[in-house]
This record gives structure tokens, sequence and C-alpha cells, in this order.
């Protein structure tokens, strides 16, 4: 009799945890005070993005094209990694290749979307059309760590998005209009912005939450993958290579 | 290319495939249920991606990257603070080049 009612209790609690858990995953929204959250946590880092658009719109300027068209690729684009790419190809003649280079350097943008899925896809399918549209690496970054604490508003996502595109505009602007005169940019290490913050944001999510084999393996399986294909796969191809080994080791070391 | 409305034309059909690969990942995973092991693995892929751009970046780079880098990795332990990292690696870039 006791025991049947221990029973029940645990049976209770089990019902309790399992309908708190469906409610926690189940209240992901889109709304304006997420998307202000995501501007503001984005702004500074945005700060930061004009010069790295300034050394896009002198390089298109740089590559033969007209500053008009050099806006309005990071207008409908917004890509750095894209956009550099295409430069190479601009003046040449063959559009299939420039598209078939956009979309090999624009592959790991798939893996993005997938990972943020568990979040995304609670949405209704229009809202998580547009929220996508502002997807790129730093706020997909910022809000993964965000997603897995706790966040659940994907404005956080498209309100990054929105900052980091109207200062990726802005700069592309600046530099294609009046950039001959700053001079090589990289001097002051605009490259290393990017890798910089990625791996203070690695590590702030280790930091948060180390599962042990689940967190080192994949990222060890990654690096390698990506150093090996850095010399044997096109460009690009080496982080989509990388990224998909690490989700197997991943998936390979779960629950063990 | 540069022929202004050709250019036009180009540079949208680059914002379409690059638009369609933000959404694929998402369509893609709307087919699945999304079990334990399916959270696994995306989440491993999450971290993965980052890793292999910033390993790439190092591996590409010369020592300025990588001292960058591991400024920026020992800043954020010492600050908890992404945007104090990233200053970190940027002035340490930055002194690389204007020593050199």
């Amino acid at each position: 009799m006791v025991d049947s009612q221990a029973m029940m209790h645990i049976i209770t609690i089990v019902q309790v945890i399992r309908i708190s858990k469906v409610q926690e995953t189940s209240e992901v929204l889109l709304s304006a005070r997420g998307i202000r959250r995501g501007i503001r946590t984005m702004f500074a880092l945005a700060l930061f993005i004009v010069p790295y658009g300034m050394a896009f719109g002198v390089a298109a300027i740089d590559s033969g094209m007209s500053a008009t068209h050099a806006v309005a690729m990071s207008v409908f684009v917004f890509s750095g990694a894209a956009q550099f790419a295409s430069l190479e190809l601009w003046s040449s003649a063959s559009v299939v290749s420039l598209l078939l280079v956009v979309l090999a350097v624009s592959a790991r943008f798939i893996l993005l979307g997938a990972s943020l899925s568990p979040w995304v896809n609670r949405l209704k399918r229009p809202q998580r059309l547009a929220a996508l549209t502002m997807l790129s690496d730093p706020n997909f970054a910022d809000s993964i760590n965000a997603f897995q604490n706790r966040e659940r508003d994907i404005g956080r996502l498209l309100g990054g998005g929105l900052v980091l595109w109207a200062a990726w505009i802005i700069g592309t602007t600046i530099g294609a209009v009046i950039g001959q005169s700053f001079g090589d940019l990289h001097r002051f290490g605009i490259d290393v912005l990017m890798p910089s913050y990625f791996v203070a944001l690695l590590l702030a999510g280790w930091l948060s939450e180390w599962e042990g084999g689940q967190t080192w393996l994949p990222a060890i399986t990654a690096a390698l993958i990506a150093i090996f294909g850095l010399h044997v796969l096109p460009p690009g191809w080496n982080i989509v290579g990388a990224a998909v080994a690490g989700g197997v080791v991943g998936g390979l070391v779960h629950g063990r | 290319m540069d022929a202004s409305l050709y250019g036009f034309f180009i540079i949208v059909l680059m914002g379409l495939v690059v638009y369609a690969t933000r959404i694929a990942g998402s369509e893609l995973m709307s087919l699945f249920e999304l079990t334990p092991r399916l959270e696994a693995i995306l989440k491993a892929m999450a971290s993965s991606v980052l890793v292999a751009i910033v390993v790439s970046e190092c591996a590409r780079g010369d020592l300025r990257v990588s001292a960058a880098v591991g400024v920026a990795s020992v800043t954020m332990l010492a600050f908890k603070n992404p945007l104090i990292a990233m200053s970190g690696g940027l002035v340490t870039a930055a002194s690389f080049s204007f020593m050199s």
C-alpha cells in the first residue's frame, strides 16, 4: 500500500517535470522586445563591423566594382565570406562559377541553421523564414549560447543580425566612397576580429557547460579536419567538413 | 560584368543563393523529429563550426593571427567578456603590424 502510494508520488513528480519541460521549450517566440535585446547585445560588436565593411568596400572598388554595386551587394547578400570570395570572380564572365563559389563559402550557413533548429523551428514558418534572413556567424554565435542558457526569444537572433547588417552596409558605403584614403585596414587587426570573438564565445559556452568528452572530442575532431581540409578541399569546404565530422563525433559520444 | 543592371541582377542572384543556405538547415531539420541524440549532434556541430573557423584562420594566417586568438582566449578567461576579449585580440594584431 505504502509502496503504491510512493509510486503514485513518483509518477506525479515525473509528470510535473515532463510538463514543465515541455512548457519551457515550447515558449519560443519572436517579439519586438527580443529584437531590441538582440540589437543591444550586438551593438558593440557592430561598431567593429563598420571597419570590416569598409575593408569590403575598398576591396570591391579595387576589383573594379562600382560603389553602387558594392553597397547593393552588402544590402542583398550580407555575408563577408561570400562577398569577398565573389570579388575574385566579379570581372570574369562566368556567372555560374561565381554562384557556385558563393554557394560553397555559404554552405556552412546550412549547418548553422540546422544547429538553431531546436529553437527556431518552434516558430511559425513565415516568422522562421523572416528571422533567418539575418543569420550570420556573429549573431549565430551569440544566439546559440543564449538559447542554451534559456533565452527563448528568436528576436535575439534577428535583432542582432539587423544591427550587424546596418553596420555592414554603413561600413561598405564609407569604404566604397572614401575608403582609398584609409590605406590597408588589416594593419589595425580587422582580420582577427571574427576569430577572436568566436574563440571568446566558444570559451564562454564551455565555461558555462563543460560536458567532458561530449565537448572536447567533437572540438578536437573539427580542429583536425579543418586544418587538414584547408590544403585539400576547395575554399570553405574544410569548415563544412569539420562541422559535420564534429557533429557525427558528438552523436557517437552521446549517452556513453 | 559591371554593366549596371546586369550587375544588380547577379547581386540579387547571389543574395538568393545565400538566403537559400540560411533557411536550408532549418527547413531540412523540420523533416526530422528532434531526438536527444540528434540534439547532441546539432550541439556538437554548432561549436564545431566555430572551432573550424578559428582554427583555419590561425592555420591560414601568420603568427600574428594565432597570437591574437591566444590573447583573446586568455583575456576571455580573465574577464569573462567577449568584447574585451575581442579588443585584446585586435590590439595584439595591431601591435604586430605597427612593430613590423
